[in-house]
């Protein structure tokens, strides 16, 4: 019933695709999906200011060597992830949405990988609930 | 004895004046929330170590519509500095964005909405 536990429910959504928690090793297996996922701040209070809610935020960037590699993973992150409800103990979860943050996909200049830069392109998600 | 046409006259005449000058009323308010959304994108960014050159190429762009006010707030890519902006706040292949870019609007938001109120009330006693 932790925020911990919380994140870790989350984050073992994302199945199907290479996934890095936290940090993204030296030499990545492309395409990959690098996650990091906030401890849930409070969204609500009540009049007498006792926590009624807290919103989990993840960022996620999909990183591919093709705009194509991208899109499919994207794809399969936003099957996992958009509207889902994660069973955690001790937590009442409401869905998963994406938040549209407008940011194109890009190639990320400071990686060469055989003479090209990787593409990536971020996605943001929130997920509200309330501890029992 | 009046049949309510003389007040009806009047009270269109009153919109009338309301409509022509509501784009420019809600500008202004407008204008204010995308100057102090800068203003604390700025200050923000000011103290990053690694960004803090970048903090010049935060501006604000009117966008007029017929009956619309818009602005875009953020950094210019056309500015020095600029082009950092999407790994300032969205980070890299490898992680990164630690700028919160929603947090000048959460703070602004209250401000403005109380201003667009206080100019609703105003038009109300207008009419």
């Amino acid at each position: 019933m932790t925020g911990d536990a919380l994140a870790a429910g989350f984050e073992a959504l994302i199945t199907g695709v290479t996934v890095y928690k936290d940090k993204v090793p030296s030499t990545p297996s492309f395409p990959y999906v690098f996650v990091v996922t906030n401890f849930p701040t409070v969204a609500e209070r009540s009049n007498a200011r006792s926590v009624l809610a807290r919103v989990l935020k993840s960022r996620t960037q999909v990183v591919g060597l093709t705009g194509a590699s991208v899109r499919i993973v994207a794809q399969k992150l936003t099957d996992a992830l958009e509207g889902k409800r994660p069973d955690v103990p001790g937590w009442v979860l409401g869905s998963i949405e994406s938040v549209a943050n407008e940011q194109p996909m890009l190639p990320d200049e400071d990686v060469t990988i055989n003479g090209q830069h990787p593409l990536y392109q971020p996605f943001d998600w929130i997920l509200t609930g309330s501890q029992v | 004895m009046s049949d309510g046409t003389a007040e009806l006259r009047a009270f269109a005449t009153n919109l009338g004046k309301v409509a022509g000058s509501a784009v420019k009323d809600v500008d202004a308010v407008l204008k204010k929330g995308a100057q102090n959304i800068k203003n604390e994108m700025q200050a923000d960014v000011s103290g990053s170590p690694h960004f803090k050159g970048m903090a010049g190429s935060i501006t604000y762009d009117s966008h007029y519509l017929p009956g619309r006010a818009r602005y875009v707030i953020g950094p210019d890519k056309g500015r020095r500095g600029g082009a950092l902006g999407n790994i300032y706040y969205f980070g890299t292949s490898r992680g990164g964005g630690s700028g919160d870019i929603d947090k000048p609007l959460r703070s602004e938001e209250p401000r403005t909405m109380s201003a667009l109120e206080a100019l609703a009330e105003r038009w109300a006693g207008q009419l």
